[in-house]
């Protein structure tokens, strides 16, 4: 589950630069005073052993320092650079339990610092880089580290007393409650397999976390992490040999000390590390800014991110009004395959746009939430050319859908003349008929009769021109060709016909390209002074295109140019164009292009 | 004379019977889908098949569909297609393959008893019969430039009736001339046109429609 980053909240609550100075100063100050104990007082320390050993531990403390200075720096990491100043200073402190300190104060710190190194270095590596444990599991295990150092450091520290330790020379312990030699072993040692356990259980976490992260927060956390599970390892060793346990040759515990005075050195490396990749995308996000700067064109924006957050499948989407889905910046909806994520991007808690990337992306969220500001600008415009052509797309099948409803109503109404007045008309007639039959004697009643048939035989024939002109019965049977072909008995304008299609195309666009023959050639035509009309048609790449050339029609008539718009809308509602060209010698020439799939 | 009908209007159905029975033709079957027609005419083996073109389940053109598969099958049952349809395409696709006892008349015509029953003999005689309203818009139908403007009016009616499917004999009664003079003028019609080598009276009158069409 990743968190939405949000455009418009800065990082959440950052300690202040003046805690950080504080630490910083504290761990330095900390720090002189080890050293000032290690040279005065080398024998009972690890520092002061050897030379390497020296140089080990002083590394070891300073590249935390170091780290701790480095990650305080930024806002988003500044907790994370407190940890490892505590850790530095732990690392530090350590060092100040020297039986062979003057000050007994000095002895004492170093008493209730005991434990203290082990778990302040674990919370440093398991809240990097943001200051905080991943999981409440992993928030635990830290606090765990910390009980156990609490027990082993303050709470068995009230039962020292170094004299009675074999320690004559110590300086005394100022906190000593009772001096209770057996409870303190046993707190000790309580402590110390508390340690032991724990730090196995950190260790498990921590390489647990490593193989289970994404590629890019691998890279970023997986140095610190296995850095600090190798140091834990050793510790974990070395304290069994604390504890009693044998495992371990007392010959090695130098070594193993050298080994995580290293590991150290090596945590607090893995956390520069970052600063590296953070210059190299820190790079590709002022190339990205650039880049948008020049305005991309539609879809670019989506090209650009995937480019620089490594993610080719990246899909940007956005939530427009009038769609339930998310559509992209074409306008057209975004389906989510398997196995991807979605994650909102908000501003002001309105979601803007939607990332559709691969699992385990935007889990460096701090390097995205730099990247999606300064796509910000880009996000608006293509969310708002997204809005726009879903508006649209929304107009278009509308209009598409009046001009397919008043096809239907126009085949309805052909079908309810033909099956219901004009069926009524034919029956009348032979009903008439039939009394003929019976009239033959009356010659008046013949002639009454033989009217009335004539009559109603105009009538059928008035009713069947209308519902031709409704809907003709070979467009729906036949097809677009047969029907301009079968137009020129029922028309009053000589059509003479050029090319025309054997390719069919939907009954909308047939039925349109139908009428603008139709309506262009009715008995108006020839009151506007066209003396034949030339129609051709053809298909081309899925267009069907349609040329009717009106030759002596009389331009800006107003019942030709009423019919004109009327046909324009008609073919612009199923995406196709018209052009009336006005001026040429032969009259009127009309074209008219549809898709032929609309 | 035998025939069968199918119509799905039923008003229709029944006044066209009563019309034929008086006239003494035998209705033996009342259908109303192309179906039921072929099983009818399956069966009853008519003289005449009496069609409407529009019928269930599409009502645009199973009737005409039916005649065909009538003419292929039983090439001795004569079609009558009747239709509320003034379209010469719908009359030529009926008698493009096999003009000989086919007929394509408007529905109006059932009411003149007199014209039914010549065109249903005329079927069963052989022969091809087309409306002579069809015909007249067809031959009406202005063209630019006009090729029938050669032709004189006697010309013209002579081609209408050729046109309607009409024997030499049947012309000369009709306007009153000898069979000789019919045929003259045929020829000289045929020759205006470019019309020649169609003796037969049937092929005639489908390369005239042709002509009509698309002239």
């Amino acid at each position: 589950m990743t968190a939405a980053p949000d455009l418009t909240k800065a990082s959440a609550v950052a300690p202040s630069r003046g805690v950080a100075v504080g630490l910083f100063l504290a761990a330095f100050a900390v720090g002189l005073a080890s050293i000032a104990i290690v040279f005065q007082h080398p024998g009972a320390t690890f520092a002061g052993r050897s030379s390497p050993a020296a140089i080990a531990w002083g590394a070891a403390g300073l590249s935390l320092t170091a780290a701790g200075v480095y990650l305080s720096v930024g806002a988003r990491t500044r907790r994370s650079g407190a940890v490892f100043l505590l850790a530095a200073i732990a690392w530090f402190l350590g060092e100040w339990n020297n039986p062979t300190v003057d000050l007994s104060a000095v002895f004492t710190v170093g008493l209730l610092a005991r434990g203290l190194v082990a778990p302040s270095i674990a919370h440093s590596l398991l809240s990097y880089p943001l200051g905080r444990a991943r999981s409440i599991l992993e928030g635990t295990a830290v606090a765990i580290g910390y009980l156990a150092a609490f027990v082993i450091g303050p709470v068995s520290a009230l039962f020292f007393a170094p004299a009675s330790h074999a320690c004559p020379l110590c300086p005394t312990n100022l906190l000593l409650a009772a001096d209770n030699r057996g409870l303190f072993d046993q707190l000790n040692d309580l402590g110390l397999w508390l340690l032991i356990g724990w730090a196995a259980a950190v260790i498990v976490l921590a390489v647990g976390r490593v193989i289970r992260s994404a590629p890019a927060a691998r890279q970023l956390a997986g140095p610190v992490l296995l850095a600090g599970a190798a140091y834990l390892l050793l510790g974990l060793a070395s304290a069994t040999r604390e504890a009693g346990a044998n495992f371990v040759p007392a010959a090695a515990v130098y070594w193993l000390s050298l080994g995580q005075a290293i590991a150290v050195v090596m945590i607090a490396l893995g956390a520069a590390w970052s600063w590296v990749i953070r210059r190299r995308t820190r790079a590709q996000i002022a190339d990205l800014v650039v880049e948008l700067g020049r305005s991309p064109p539609r879809g670019g924006l989506q090209e650009l991110l995937a480019r620089t957050l490594r993610d080719p499948d990246l899909t940007v989407a956005y939530v427009v009004d009038g769609r339930d889905r998310p559509v992209s910046a074409s306008g057209s909806v975004v389906d989510i395959p398997e196995g991807r994520v979605e994650t909102p991007l908000l501003r002001d808690g309105k979601t803007v746009a939607i990332l559709v990337h691969r699992p385990g992306l935007l889990d460096d969220s701090g390097v995205v939430d730099e990247i999606v500001t300064a796509a910000r600008m880009g996000l608006d415009n293509e969310r708002f050319g997204a809005q726009v052509r879903a508006r649209i797309e929304d107009l278009r099948a509308s209009r598409a859908r009046i001009v397919a409803t008043s096809d239907a109503e126009r085949r309805r109404l052909e079908r309810d003349l033909h099956d219901g007045a004009q069926q009524r008309l034919v029956e009348l007639s032979l009903a008439i008929g039939l009394s003929r039959v019976h009239a033959s004697e009356d010659a008046g009643l013949r002639e009454l009769i033989d009217e009335a048939q004539g009559r109603t035989r105009r009538a059928i024939d008035e009713l069947r021109n209308v519902a031709h002109g409704v809907y003709p019965a070979v467009l729906s049977s036949d097809g677009l060709a047969a029907a301009i072909d079968a137009l020129r008995e029922h028309t009053p304008v000589p059509i003479v016909l050029g090319e025309l299609p054997k390719v069919r195309c939907s009954p909308a666009v047939e039925s349109a390209a139908y009428f603008v023959v139709f309506d262009l050639t009715g008995p108006f035509a020839t009151l506007a002074g066209v003396t034949r009309a030339v129609v051709k048609a053809g298909h081309s790449q899925g267009v069907l295109a349609l040329t009717v050339s009106l030759e002596g029609a009389r331009t800006l008539e107003p019942e030709l140019e009423s019919r004109l718009l009327n046909l324009e809308d008609r073919i612009g509602a199923l995406d196709g164009g018209m052009s009336v060209q006005r001026d040429h010698p032969d009259g009127l020439i009309v074209r008219a292009e549809v898709p032929c799939a609309s | 004379m035998r025939v069968v009908i199918a119509d799905d209007a039923m008003l229709l159905r029944e006044g066209t019977t009563r019309l034929l029975e008086d006239a003494g033709v035998d209705v033996l079957a009342k259908v109303g889908d192309a179906e039921r027609l072929l099983e009818a005419v399956g069966q009853d083996h008519p003289d005449v098949a009496i069609i409407d073109i529009r019928m269930p389940p599409t009502f645009t053109d199973e009737g005409l569909i039916a005649a065909e598969k009538i003419r292929s099958a039983h090439p001795d049952v004569g079609v009558l297609i009747l239709s509320q349809y003034l379209e010469s395409t719908y009359a030529l696709r009926l008698v493009e393959e096999l003009p000989e006892r086919s007929g394509y008349l408007l529905k109006e015509r059932v009411s003149e008893i007199g014209a039914l029953v010549d065109a249903l003999k005329r079927i069963v005689d052989g022969e091809c019969v087309i409306d002579p309203t069809i015909v007249a818009k067809l031959v009406r139908r202005p063209r630019d430039p006009d090729p029938l403007a050669e032709l004189t009016d006697r010309e013209r009616e002579v081609l209408a009736l050729i046109a309607e499917g009409r024997s030499n004999h049947a012309i000369s009664e009709r306007m009153f001339l000898s069979p000789k003079t019919v045929e003259t003028h045929i020829s000289q019609i045929l020759g205006k046109l470019g019309l020649e080598g169609t003796p037969d009276d049937n092929r005639r009158v489908l390369a005239v429609l042709t002509y009509l069409r698309h002239a």
